[in-house]
């Protein structure tokens, strides 16, 4: 039994990838439903956009993120939208991250296709903005000096949804989705200076760096990674916003079984390596 | 089995990639590599389109002359190349650091030093319900014990012995808490990433989960 213990010490990284293959692949293909309770940072974000008024102040989202991070991501983006659109909330749509471009582009279409809102009335998406900072600054002074062109080369006087916004003041909040520090540079130069509300969709990798944050009160929220995501799915269907939970919900027992494997793992590995130091100092 | 030629590439490129957790070999290097040059164009493109275009070509085109100034100064950053105007790059750079520092040091110090500072006090309002998992005074106390021992923990001017060496010790404990969430968001984030791939290969490619 001991030295069958102290294999779980040296036991070979590739047995390791198989359970965790298996530990994932199981649940998603037998569709294992697990339950998950809801943190008070992502009800909080979710509060605040039921209380926005619809056809109002816009919600603004900053796609800062790459194709790299999506997986987590993009749940967030379309939960958060399907939500907005569900109830008659405006969008613009911009993003500060060179790649997040393209992947902005493509959810804000898809998303707004499902509920049948039309580009420049109901939403608005801007693209790449290079400067980072400087379009954060620019846009409390002045969003159509930032933003002088949408995606598509619309200029920004022949979008209907635009012309009663000249500042972060016509902003009802800004939520930045990034698996780097965007919202954390969001909170400092829009929110800070020109006190715009600020919450925050982050990878889990990033999510605990903005706990400080929250409890300041800095971040009106966040979503942390992709138990975020299946948060902000989990309370739209609650609502009845949207009639059926989406990718991030379905991964949850997989994110759950794969953590009790790797606990498990740890356990073993540390019985493992202590019975064998014990067994070497017999010899 | 998807009928889509992208989905199969994608899919396939998925697999080359996860062939590295067997062992290094030419599938994997060849995704490797497809992704880089895949990359890089993509960044030539778009830093031509967003970039060169809207901030230096059309303002020229259109007799912008103030353009050149920025541009210039820009451009001296290529004087790294020539060694005997190499000291010329420091033009642009204290004109970077300078308008960087000037913007970023007031909010920075208002937004990370001030604001959590006044989150570590313990205030009156926290009275009204003692034991709120948010904003109660508990978690006041807590947080407030937290950042004092685990401050002390980083105090190298005095040796770590007496009330100094116990408070430091309760300081270990807040930070070894701290790596411990941090490493279980770790976790999550990359089997986040793997269950997604596991999703796009089994849903969208194999059809196998609906």
């Amino acid at each position: 039994m001991l030295k069958f213990l102290a294999k779980f010490g040296k036991l070979d990284r590739r047995i390791v990838f198989a359970l965790l293959l298996a530990a994932i692949l199981i649940p998603l293909l037998f569709s294992v439903k697990s339950r998950f309770y809801v943190d008070a940072a992502t009800r909080s974000i979710y509060d605040y956009v039921d209380h926005i008024e619809p056809n109002g102040r816009p919600l603004m989202i900053s796609f800062d993120y790459d194709p790299q991070v999506a997986a987590e991501l993009d749940p967030m983006a379309r939960a958060v939208l399907r939500h907005c659109f569900a109830r008659g909330v405006k969008v613009v749509g911009l993003s500060l991250a060179p790649q997040g471009d393209a992947i902005g582009e493509g959810i804000m279409t898809k998303v707004a296709e499902e509920y049948g809102k039309k580009n420049g009335t109901d939403y608005c998406y801007f693209g790449y903005r290079p400067g980072m900072t400087i379009i954060m600054l620019q846009m409390g002074v002045n969003v159509k000096k930032a933003l002088p062109l949408d995606y598509y080369q619309t200029p920004y006087d022949s979008l209907p949804m635009m012309h009663n916004i000249h500042n972060y003041d016509d902003i009802a909040l800004v939520l930045s989705l990034a698996g780097s520090t965007y919202p954390y540079s969001w909170i400092i130069f829009a929110g800070t200076k020109f006190k715009v509300k600020i919450a925050a969709g982050q990878t889990a990798v990033m999510a605990p760096d903005n706990y400080p944050f929250l409890q300041t009160g800095q971040l009106v929220g966040q979503l942390g990674g992709m138990k975020g995501g299946a948060e902000y799915e989990q309370l739209i269907v609650e609502a009845g916003y949207y009639h059926k939970s989406d990718i991030a919900s379905k991964a949850m027992s997989a994110i759950a079984y794969s953590h009790l494997l790797i606990i498990l793992l740890i356990i073993l590995g540390n019985i493992g390596y202590f019975i064998s130091k014990k067994i070497e100092q017999k010899k | 089995m998807s009928t889509n030629i992208w989905v199969w590439i994608a899919a396939l490129l998925s697999l080359a990639i996860f062939s590295y957790l067997y062992k290094d070999n030419p599938a994997f290097r060849f995704a490797e590599h497809l992704f880089t040059g895949l990359s890089v164009g993509y960044f030539i493109v778009l830093y031509w389109n967003n970039y060169t275009l809207p901030y230096i070509v059309t303002p020229l085109a259109n007799h912008r002359w103030l353009t050149l100034i920025p541009m210039a100064i820009g451009m001296m950053y290529f004087f790294r190349f020539i060694p005997k105007l190499n000291h010329l790059i420091l033009i642009p750079i204290a004109i970077s650091l300078g308008f960087w520092n000037g913007m970023s040091i007031p909010l920075t110090f208002e937004a990370d030093v001030l604001k959590q500072i006044q989150g570590t006090m313990v205030n009156t309002s926290m009275l009204t319900n003692i034991w709120d998992p948010q904003k109660g005074l508990m978690v006041g106390l807590l947080v407030m014990v937290g950042v004092i021992s685990t401050i002390t923990y980083f105090y190298f001017s005095r040796e770590h012995k007496g009330p100094i060496k116990v408070t430091a010790n309760v300081g270990i404990w807040f930070v070894m808490i701290g790596f411990g969430a941090t490493f279980g968001y770790t976790v999550m984030a990359r089997v986040s990433l793997l269950i997604a791939r596991m999703q796009f290969l089994f849903t969208d490619w194999i059809h196998l989960i609906k």
